[in-house]
């Protein structure tokens, strides 16, 4: 070639070589695309992808009422806020909105959205209408993620039967533990498949049960308004309140100190959360007499008429029974174990018993084994029997007066409500109905066994009406006017690993009205009070002034009224 | 030509060809029947002188990304907006805005570009340093101004063919010197080239190179120099590269040799793409029945539409997309051999070795013959800007076209004075001008 050419002839005669190798690079890979239809199976399949994913549809928890239909348990939906700052263009104006909205510092929030980092939290928990406001904002750069959350609009009340749900989504405690499977429903493990044409038949989740407690709400804020007053006038470290039906089991409130707040339960120490009513063991003290005689008589070892000499002090099994009083109290029939709480008449009766009466009347009241009561967390307490090596001769002695042997209090609560639903043992329960979906499944009062016959039931009943009535009584400031209440008070000193503690009590109150038909039973127990010696002092008053104001609430007649009405029915009727 | 004020670029050893302005009536030519085409040409107006083929092959491009972008949009679309159509209307106004520029830009002289080269470069180069100052980062690169609507690296590829084919042709045969030609080049496209890898953006900073290369090459380089020149430049990107200038593209590379011995050990993206290149078989599962388009490709609209092609329509689509690609590159290589300027050859030459170039850059990342880039297939991807800057490119394709079309009718080329350029294709023998300037001595375009 001359160096003549012009720019022409050089560009005609470079062109083909262009085309040519353009041409050679689009058969090139055109080659390729063929290529690939002629790959190994075995390579083909390894590319193989999978279109389908395993994906969990949680589903909406179930909700908690009362017995009244009051929300005490619910779902409702936080929102937490990030942002990205790098798709944010005016970020003073952004900084300025969101702060105002967000309610946080201006200068740090504008100091994260101007950070380097791809994603900032912005904040982790607002609530749904602040969360919509700053949708609302309709900010490309914002990420917004809603957060399903448990909330007790309730607040700390009834706290510990309801439990709480955890940030793994779990009930924890009480009602949300023990119903766990029913309220979170079925989490349904459904392979989804990225192909949109491909719908999977069935999308929505089995939602949770609801569940209606036998609690009322207006009665639970009643006990631990007064446990709380309790708590504060007497300086007890800790205490229970529970009411019961005892004719059904059904529980109608519960309440223990300390308590906590499951909106926030992270708050409180882990042993908060626990429910004392359900879970401290505790020894009975003289409640447990009344368990002893009811089983002496039922078992006929006694009649309501025997006596015996109360010479201040028995030795049983090596140990050296004493009455509260330290004195000898004579010739003493058995309405006066009760009445004046004699330890060595109840020591008396349970060795006349001796131990294979004795323990199998106790078991039969279910002590020593749990309540079954639908509550997560329960205890059983402890009764040593013949043959378990901790017991000894004199466990049969101290046991019939409520030392040597731990309970709970809803287990102590259980056993003199079968004296109160005539010999018969009720399980304990705090559900009326669960609802799952269509299906409303009512709970029925599940009967456990026969404690004690009815007659034995009917006449001890009438001694612990003498416990409260006696005019020289100890536990006479119990009495409700205008009904007959049947109770007794326990005094019982807190065992330590070195012997009892000094100066250190637990005082109980269980008790029950109308007498002749009852219809709530009632415990109270305190740890540790400091305003008085005993129970009959520190707790029967405090029975009184609740048992007032729950048989208003509870709309219970006093008993000249119920009598009347019930003397007409039977005119009327006939 | 009338003195505008900006910079232009003079010939220094041809004259111009004098610029058809008015359609007038046509004569005869020896090649062309005076009494069947004139009536014809003047009754089907100014669309008929538009290049038929061309437009056919940009129009199947177009229908077969009208299906495709359709295809791919419609779950997006219902996922974001509700409404399965939303991506596609925006992506048929954008095609249509591109359509409308395209015929602008026809009925356009393209020889206005040619003045306006030096400024645009300007413009662009002042762009790209404006991004690197104040460009918005996503992804960890600065590629986008105002909120990510603009793009100088975009608008680089397409300004340094304008700016290329202008200077190219004014260079002349002092092209093969070393200093009017190789270096001034080099410096050129490596200020350009380099602004854009410091974004960084190497697949657009790839696309410069290779295609102002091939231009220099088709200008009349000499080919020593060139070879020279890509070696070094080539060996110290590796080295570069391999040395980790540029992590991220370190990894692609390492990702690819790997993927290159063992698909299965492959960067997702190529092997989703093979496993829909498999899944489609000879004949594709059939418009719209892609299963690799809903969440295994990555882009499916845009960098991986082409694998969507395939799974769908089959080797036999992709085949034919491909040969559309190799028609327009051959329809646009005549356009420039029938120009009547160098410009006009070299501008249509450049656009059509750029889109060359940018879709065999996507389809070799597809195929997995080159490490996975950010680059898209033209005319068929979704994405506006793109879209419209490559039409407004076919445009000026047409231009050409057009302009040389109008030539041929208006003087018969054997009597053509000024005539350096051989049309005919039956002569070979070249037509040598040596008239000197003649710029002074006639031609002043009349009402340009």
């Amino acid at each position: 070639m001359q160096a003549a050419q012009t720019q022409q002839e050089i560009f005609n005669r470079r062109l083909p070589i262009v085309i040519i190798g353009m041409i050679v690079a689009s058969g090139y890979l055109l080659l390729q695309l063929v290529g690939f239809q002629a790959i190994a199976p075995e390579v083909a399949n390894e590319l193989r992808p999978n279109y389908n994913r395993n994906i969990r549809l949680a589903a909406a928890r179930g909700i908690i009422y009362d017995h009244s239909g009051q929300r005490l348990a619910e779902n409702t939906v936080e929102y937490r806020i990030g942002i990205s700052p790098n798709l944010v263009s005016d970020k003073r104006r952004v900084a300025t909105q969101l702060a105002a909205i967000l309610r946080l510092d201006e200068l740090a929030t504008y100091e994260k959205i101007n950070s380097a980092e791809p994603w900032v939290l912005l904040t982790p928990r607002v609530s749904a209408e602040i969360g919509q406001q700053v949708e609302a904002l309709d900010l490309q750069a914002i990420d917004i993620e809603k957060i399903p959350r448990r909330s007790y609009p309730q607040g700390t009340l009834a706290a510990q039967i309801i439990g709480f749900v955890g940030g793994d989504l779990q009930g924890y405690y009480g009602i949300e533990g023990y119903y766990q499977d029913q309220l979170t429903g079925r989490i349904r493990e459904e392979v989804v498949s990225d192909i949109p044409f491909d719908l999977p038949d069935d999308q929505t989740p089995d939602e949770g049960s609801n569940i209606y407690l036998t609690l009322d709400r207006d009665i639970q804020y009643l006990i631990e308004s007064e446990l709380a007053l309790a708590i504060a006038e007497t300086g007890a470290t800790g205490g229970t309140y529970i009411v019961m039906n005892p004719r059904t089991g059904d529980i109608l409130a519960m309440a223990s100190w300390p308590s906590f707040d499951p909106n926030a339960y992270a708050n409180v120490e882990a042993n908060v959360w626990r429910n004392p009513a359900i879970s401290d063991e505790y020894e009975p003290g003289s409640v447990m007499k009344v368990l002893t005689v009811a089983g002496a008589l039922d078992r006929e070892v006694i009649t309501p008429d025997f006596t015996y000499v109360d010479q201040g002090e028995l030795a049983v099994g090596g140990i050296v029974v004493k009455n509260w009083d330290l004195r000898a109290h004579g010739v003493v029939d058995v309405r006066g174990i009760l009445v004046d709480s004699l330890n060595v008449g109840a020591a008396t009766v349970s060795l006349k018993m001796g131990h294979e009466a004795f323990y199998a009347a106790m078991d039969a009241f279910g002590i020593g084994r749990p309540t079954r009561v639908n509550l997560e967390g329960e205890a059983s307490g402890t009764m040593y029997i013949p043959g378990d090596p901790e017991w000894s001769e004199s466990n049969l002695g101290t046991n019939s007066f409520g030392q040597g042997v731990t309970v709970t209090p809803l287990q102590m609560l259980a056993a003199v409500s079968a004296i109160a639903n005539d010999g018969l043992m009720m399980q304990p329960n705090l559900v009326a109905r669960v609802i799952d979906g269509d299906r409303v499944i009512e709970s029925q009062p599940t009967f456990l066994r026969r404690a004690i016959s009815p007659e034995a039931a009917h006449i001890v009943t009438d001694m612990m009406v003498s416990v409260i009535n006696d005019n020289d009584s100890l536990d006479n400031g119990a009495g409700v006017p205008g009904y007959t209440v049947a109770g007794k008070t326990g005094t019982a000193e807190i065992p330590s690993p070195i012997g009892y503690e000094s100066n250190a009590w637990i005082m109980t109150f269980v008790g029950f009205l109308p007498a002749d038909d009852p219809q709530v039973a009632i415990l109270i127990k305190l740890d540790r009070p400091t305003t008085g010696r005993w129970a009959s002092q520190v707790v029967a008053p405090r029975f009184r002034r609740l048992a007032e104001r729950l048989v208003v609430m509870m709309e219970i007649p006093p008993d000249d009224v119920r009598h009347a009405l019930e003397a007409n029915a039977g005119v009327v009727g006939g | 030509m009338t003195d505008q004020g900006t910079p232009q670029f003079v010939d220094q050893d041809v004259n111009l060809p004098p610029e058809p302005v008015i359609r007038s009536t046509p004569r005869s030519t020896p090649r062309v029947a005076a009494v069947e085409t004139v009536p014809a040409e003047a009754r089907r107006g100014w669309l008929a002188s538009l290049d038929t083929y061309l437009l056919v092959v940009i129009g199947s491009l177009l229908a077969i990304s009208l299906l495709m972008v359709y295809s791919t949009t419609f779950d997006w679309s219902y996922q974001v907006y509700g409404d399965e159509l939303v991506k596609f209307i925006e992506h048929v106004r954008n095609t249509g805005i591109g359509l409308i520029v395209m015929l602008l830009l026809a009925f356009i002289n393209y020889r206005l570009w040619r003045r306006l080269a030096v400024l645009l470069l300007l413009v662009t180069i002042g762009a790209l340093i404006a991004v690197l100052l104040f460009g918005d980062d996503t992804f960890g690169a600065r590629r986008a101004l105002i909120n990510g609507s603009l793009q100088p690296g975009e608008l680089a590829e397409y300004v340094i063919v304008i700016y290329m084919a202008a200077w190219l042709s004014s260079r002349r045969t002092q092209i093969r010197s070393i200093t009017y030609g190789l270096l001034p080049f080099a410096v050129l496209v490596g200020i350009v080239g380099g602004l854009v890898m410091l974004q960084p953006d190497l697949s657009t900073a790839a696309t410069i190179f290779v295609v102002s290369a091939i231009m220099f090459f088709l200008a009349g380089a000499d080919i020593i120099q060139l070879a020279a020149v890509g070696a070094t430049v080539g060996g110290v990107g590796i080295v570069w590269i391999s040395g980790g200038g540029l992590s991220y593209a370190q990894d692609r590379w390492q990702s690819f040799l790997s993927g290159s011995a063992d698909l299965t050990q492959a960067s997702y993206q190529v092997q989703q793409a093979v496993q829909a290149f498999i899944s489609g078989g000879w004949t594709g599962r059939g418009l719209g029945q892609s299963l690799q388009k809903f969440q295994n490709l990555p882009a499916p609209h845009t960098d991986s539409i082409f694998a969507v092609i395939g799974e769908e329509l089959g080797v036999l689509g992709a085949g034919f997309v491909i040969a559309l690609y190799v028609a327009l590159v051959i329809r646009g290589f005549q356009i420039a051999r029938r120009s009547s300027d160098p410009f006009g050859a070299l501008l249509v030459s450049g656009i059509t070795i750029w889109i060359a170039v940018k879709a065999l850059l996507n389809i070799a990342v597809m195929t997995g013959v080159m490490p996975p880039t950010g680059a898209t297939l033209p005319f068929i991807s979704f994405g506006g800007s793109s879209l419209v800057v490559l039409l407004s490119g076919v445009g000026m394709m047409l231009s050409v076209a057009r302009l040389s079309e109008q030539q041929k009718f208006k003087r018969p080329e054997r009597s053509m004075p000024s005539a350096y350029y051989d049309r005919s294709g039956r002569e070979r023998r070249p037509r040598v001008s040596r008239t000197g300037n003649r710029r002074s001595s006639n031609h002043t375009a009349p009402g340009h």
